[in-house]
């Protein structure tokens, strides 16, 4: 399908990515209407010319070394992987232009990727996209990624290959874009930016966009309030660079859109081309670019023609018109031979724009009212005299200037007296009249046949719609105008080019005579009146019959002339019975129609032959029509019917209307190259048709006309199903605006809530900003507290320095006093912590000695007590031999119980003793807590 | 040769650039029609996209053409209209005294013009159809308080009688010629929407020198 889908198949990634792009853009691709082809192949033509003219060469950055090394690797020679290496290399270039974070680093990827843009294309078009947009959007200030950015999209668009007929990658590549959203608001901002690359490059990329998908960049373009505005604005950049980019892309945005061409002008795009055309020198092809502006926005667009007329830029068109052709004051000397070939291209653009404004094609409003201002502007007079005088400028300039006249002055009386009245002086006999001049150019073999057709359609648009100049010419033929026989006239030269052995010439004559006849019934018998001097013959020779003689003599060759002779002849006898009885006097006129009626073998193609059979079957049954009496036509019905046949002569009027010749004459009043059959005469033809043709069909209704009542129904039908399509397209434009005003409001409602969101968003932020101001001004507030407490510490601590620098001021030797006191107290305090240390010392020496006593005490207790229990025994064994042991028995216990009594006595003693002895440990402890010394649990005990 | 040309008369001091806003159906090109062709059309096509008129009036003595842009009001050409905001010297905001719908639009009319204009713009409000007295929903008194709010001239039209009509395309110039006197517009800045008129209709150029010796005539021409 597209050769470069070919390499995403083989290739990894990006083959899935361009595939699905393939498919989606193809489609679209090939939908484009084919007109819209030929004009954007036309502006590509154009503009790579103009670039190199212009703007300094784009310099590339060479080629990156690992490029170098992949074509060395592969030897450049297998296009597929080069692709694909290409398409790779791409990729790494946009991973590290999407994902790199130093700034450097991203530049140096766009940078590499823009050196390949020209090479690949598609890969860099399609998988950079993400990462150009990026740039767009995010980082619109940095403008040498912008403008990196730009180009390479641009380039991406381009291409040098002229010979291919459509640039269907860059079609492609340039939908893709657009499709984006807010690619081209992020684009208009950057033609909006001052710097040279960024707004530079931006328009080229506009620019170059419009070449491939103009109507849907217009649309775009539109739909930003300023869009347009902010493009003609460029215009007004005074670097050169900038100004003649920002034209070219005019160019191109002024194509075919009329809402975007009116807009143009509104934006007033006229004036500011006009003074840009002013102050180029006459040789500039900015010159050209801006016509070709200009002419856009003009062709078949009545309202910016009104208004280039009524801001009254004509006048202007009319200065620069008389400076193009007699240069500027001070070139003027310089000025002799050949212009420069821009020079007499920018003349015919600007030729042609007057011409737009008067063209036939326009309402016949618009064009009368620019008729009307060429006069008063004075570029009339000034064409005229172009034609008549020596310049110095081009055959073209010639032709294209005679057209300018001649549809300047076609139907406009004024403007055609004016023309007939300018006179060629060029101190020859007899001054010339501009008609005359004009004459002599369409009889001289020698002119360019484009300039003599030109000269022609000029003779005719002064005879157009202008009886009073018809009459003119028929004058100069009459007898008694004959005074000045040695002054060549109008008449003169017409029936001279009529005679003419070259077969344009008397097709010419034949046709502008024609014209004089036209709508002007008198004139035809007037012109019966004229006789050629021939002044050895007796019998004078009238024109009638000069012009059917030259009709015989031809035979059946020269078809040309014989084309131009019956259509005279066919006028001639429409509504002028006395031509047609002085016509058909002579038995070999009718003779002739007869015989060639149905003669197979003449001159010319088949096509040629028809047209002659049917303009000859138009002659007779003109003949048959105009003619007076009833018997007379019969007998004429009859001749006809015996020599040639109804049938055979009817099908020959048919045919003339079916042939090549005839539709092509039918379609513009302008003269085509080929001249076989006039537009007017075609008019004249039709309208005829079905009378003549009823004729020889006397019962319309049963026999036929039949042609005439099938075309008359085709006629309606068409009107009605016009009427139709009107009434489809009114309900389909209503349907759409329906539509399109559903969706808004859907959108609206989508936006309105969407505003509601963000306003209860907003309300919330602004309660917070609120809250968090609150805070801020108490943090403030407080800060400015600290400060002030700080401020105050500060100065209480200079005041305390101050007062120990009196203090220390006060003693002697004020510091080491300090010390020594110091010093002292520590001493002091480790004496007591020593003495503290002692005073434990000996308390727990004390302790220790006091509970081995105790120990020892509890020891003796518990023998005392082990002697008290024997003792007890012994006394209750006493006890049970009283007799013997009795006294000692009650002695004893007595010893014991004082003992006993005088030991718990002791013993109790000893645990006061050491509570005391805690009490007092427990004191020192605290003491040496209190003095800092460090208390180890085991000093606890 | 020596009377002034015919075009010199078209001359003018100024040129003001006008729109015309409001939606659809209030009268817009009715009003426009009736300023510069003194006619009324009861019937009126639809407007699509963009039209245009112009008509000379006098000003303090002073020629001052107005370029009228009419556009469509339905919101379909809104984008294509407000295109025409910023190039505008003035505008029409227009509404139907006999549709409220249409007075209510006015805010969003007005703030769109506002976005997309330049500052100086001279809004008049029309209150159009004041013929139809009968049908009338929106009271004058409502126009005269929303102008007074947001700053605007006000007037009440009928682009069948006429009534009014060269007052508000006038007194909207009056004001945008006041303001140039006042140096509120900067004149050489064409996107303000006012231009400089021609000081003189154009000269003819000077007729070539007599050494010519004729393109066509001569024979031995140029070709």
């Amino acid at each position: 399908m597209f050769a470069y889908s070919t390499s995403s198949i083989t290739g990894s990634t990006l083959s899935v990515r361009s595939f699905s792009s393939d498919t989606t853009i193809s489609n679209a691709f090939f939908n484009l209407p084919q007109s819209n082809f030929r004009q954007r192949l036309q502006a590509k033509k154009r503009s790579p010319k103009r670039v190199s003219k212009r703007a300094p060469l784009r310099t590339h950055p060479p080629i990156p070394r690992q490029m170098s090394l992949f074509r060395n690797f592969f030897g450049g020679g297998q296009q597929d992987e080069d692709e694909d290496n290409g398409a790779e290399y791409v990729e790494t270039l946009v991973e590290r232009a999407e994902t790199c974070t130093a700034p450097e680093d991203r530049r140096d990827a766009l940078r590499g990727l823009k050196g390949v843009a020209k090479k690949y294309r598609l890969a860099v078009g399609t998988m950079g996209m993400n990462a150009f947009i990026d740039v767009l959007e995010t980082d619109r200030m940095n403008t040498e990624a912008m403008t990196i950015v730009l180009d390479t999209m641009a380039i991406v668009l381009s291409t040098d290959d002229d010979s291919s007929e459509s640039d269907e990658l860059g079609e492609r590549l340039a939908e893709v874009m657009i499709k984006r959203k807010g690619f081209i608001s992020s684009v208009l901002c950057a033609v909006e930016q001052f710097d040279i690359g960024v707004r530079r490059t931006a328009i080229q990329l506009i620019s170059n966009l419009l070449r491939h998908r103009g109507t849907e960049v217009q649309k775009a373009v539109m739909e930003h309030p300023q869009g347009i505005a902010k493009l003609v604005d460029v215009i007004h950049d005074n670097r050169e660079i900038i100004r003649n980019e920002a034209i070219l892309m005019i160019c191109e945005l002024s194509r075919a859109n009329s809402q975007v061409q009116q807009l143009l002008a509104y934006d007033n795009i006229f004036l500011d081309l006009l003074n840009i055309i002013e102050t180029e020198p006459l040789d500039s092809i900015v010159i050209e670019d801006c016509m070709f502006v200009m002419l856009n926005l003009l062709r078949k667009h009545a309202m910016n023609q009104q208004i280039f007329r009524e801001d009254q830029f004509v006048a202007r068109l009319g200065k620069i018109l008389h400076t193009f052709l007699y240069g500027n004051e001070e070139t003027e000397d310089i000025e002799v031979t050949e212009w420069a070939k821009q020079r007499t291209a920018n003349v015919i653009f600007l030729l042609q724009i007057i011409r737009t404004l008067v063209s036939p094609d326009n309402t016949s409003e618009n064009t009368h009212a620019a008729q009307k201002v060429l006069n008063q502007t004075k570029i009339l007079e000034e064409l005229c005299r172009v034609l008549l005088s020596e310049i110095g400028a081009s055959v073209e300039i010639l032709t294209e200037s005679i057209i300018v006249v001649a549809e300047a002055i076609r139907g406009n009386y004024t403007n055609q007296e004016l023309f007939a009245n300018t006179v060629l002086d060029n101190g020859e006999d007899v001054p010339r009249t501009s008609l005359v001049v004009l004459l002599i150019s369409m009889t001289a073999e020698k002119q360019p046949y484009k300039l003599r057709c030109a000269v022609f359609y000029c003779f005719l648009s002064y005879l157009f719609d202008n009886e009073f100049g018809k009459a003119r010419v028929i004058e100069t033929l009459l007898p008694q105008s004959h005074n000045s026989s040695s002054s060549l006239t109008t008449g003169a030269l017409i029936l001279q080019a009529i005679s003419s052995a070259e077969s344009v010439q008397a097709w010419f004559g034949c046709v502008t005579l024609m014209h004089c006849l036209y709508d002007v019934d008198h004139l035809s018998e007037q012109l019966l009146r004229v006789n050629l001097t021939v002044v050895t013959e007796d019998p004078p020779l009238t024109l009638l019959n000069h012009v059917c003689q030259l009709l015989v003599s031809t035979g059946n060759r020269r078809p040309q002339t014989r084309a131009g002779l019956l259509m005279l002849l066919g006028t001639w006898l429409q509504n002028c019975p006395a031509a047609v009885s002085d016509f058909m006097a002579k038995d070999e006129h009718i003779q002739y129609l007869t015989t060639n009626l149905v003669d197979e073998c003449g001159e010319g193609s088949e096509s040629e032959q028809q047209v002659l059979r049917g303009l000859m079957a138009f002659v007779l049954l003109s003949c048959l029509k105009n003619l007076q009496s009833k018997e007379a036509r019969s007998s004429m019905e009859i001749l006809i019917q015996r020599r040639v046949g109804k049938e055979l002569i009817l099908s020959a009027l048919e045919g003339l209307s079916r042939t090549e010749q005839f539709v092509r004459a039918a379609q513009k009043q302008q003269p085509t190259n080929e001249l076989f059959l006039d537009f007017h005469f075609v008019k004249l033809f039709k309208s005829l048709e079905g009378t003549l043709a009823k004729q020889l069909k006397p019962n319309g209704e049963f026999n036929g006309t039949s042609n005439d009542s099938i075309i008359q129904s085709y006629k309606e039908l068409i009107k009605r199903q016009d009427g139709d399509i009107a009434q489809l397209k009114q309900d389909n434009k209503r349907m759409s605006l329906e539509i399109e005003k559903l969706n808004a409001e859907v959108q609206n409602k989508q936006m309105e809530r969407e505003v509601e969101n963000l306003r209860v968003r907003l309300e919330e932020s602004e309660a917070f900003k609120t809250q968090n101001e609150v805070l801020n001004s108490q943090l403030v507030e407080s800060q400015r507290l600290t400060q002030q407490w700080y401020a105050e510490a500060e100065r209480y601590k200079q005041w305390a320095q101050q007062w120990q620098a009196y203090q220390l001021a006060q003693l002697p030797n004020g510091v080491e006093t300090g010390l020594a006191q110091l010093q002292q107290q520590v001493n002091e305090l480790e004496q007591q912590l020593g003495f503290g240390y002692q005073a434990f010392e000996q308390q727990s020496q004390t302790m220790l000695h006091y509970t081995s006593e105790n120990a020892n005490l509890k020891d003796r207790l518990a023998k005392t007590e082990a002697a008290l229990a024997e003792a007890n025994y012994k006394i209750e064994q006493l006890n049970l031999k009283p007799i013997s042991n009795g006294i000692v028995v009650e002695h004893e216990p007595q010893a014991d119980s004082e003992e006993f009594s005088k030991l718990k006595q002791e013993q109790e003693e000893l645990l006061m003793l050491l509570a005391d002895q805690h009490n007092k440990m427990s004191a020192y402890r605290r003491l040496l807590r209190n003095l800092k010394q460090p208390v180890t649990d085991d000093e606890d005990e | 040769m020596s009377a002034p040309p015919l075009y010199g008369r078209m001359s003018y001091a100024y040129l003001f650039k006008y729109i015309i806003i409001g939606d659809t159906g209030v009268g817009k090109s009715c009003l426009l029609l009736q300023f510069t062709d003194k006619r009324f059309q009861p019937v009126h096509d639809l407007t699509i996209g963009v039209e245009f008129g112009a008509r000379m009036v006098t000003i303090d003595g002073k020629q001052i053409k107005l370029q009228i842009w009419d556009t469509a009001g339905q919101e379909s050409f809104r984008s294509i209209t407000r295109s025409y905001y910023r190039g505008a010297a003035g505008a029409l905001l227009v509404y139907d005294i006999t549709r409220r719908d249409t007075f209510n639009h006015l805010t969003s009319w007005l703030e769109d013009a506002r976005q997309h204009s330049n500052s100086n713009m001279v809004i008049m409000l029309i209150g159009n159809k004041s013929d139809l007295e009968a049908r009338r929903e929106v009271k004058r008194e409502e126009g005269e308080a929303f102008a007074r709010e947001h700053g605007l001239v006000f007037m009440e039209t009928s682009a069948k009688t006429a009534a009014n009509v060269e007052e508000a395309f006038i007194d909207t110039a009056k004001e945008i010629y006041r303001k140039i006197q006042e140096g509120v517009f900067d004149i050489n800045n064409e996107a303000n929407g006012i231009k400089l008129g021609p000081q003189h209709s154009p000269s003819s150029p000077n007729s070539p020198g007599g050494n010519a010796t004729g393109g066509l005539g001569g024979g031995s021409g140029c070709c």
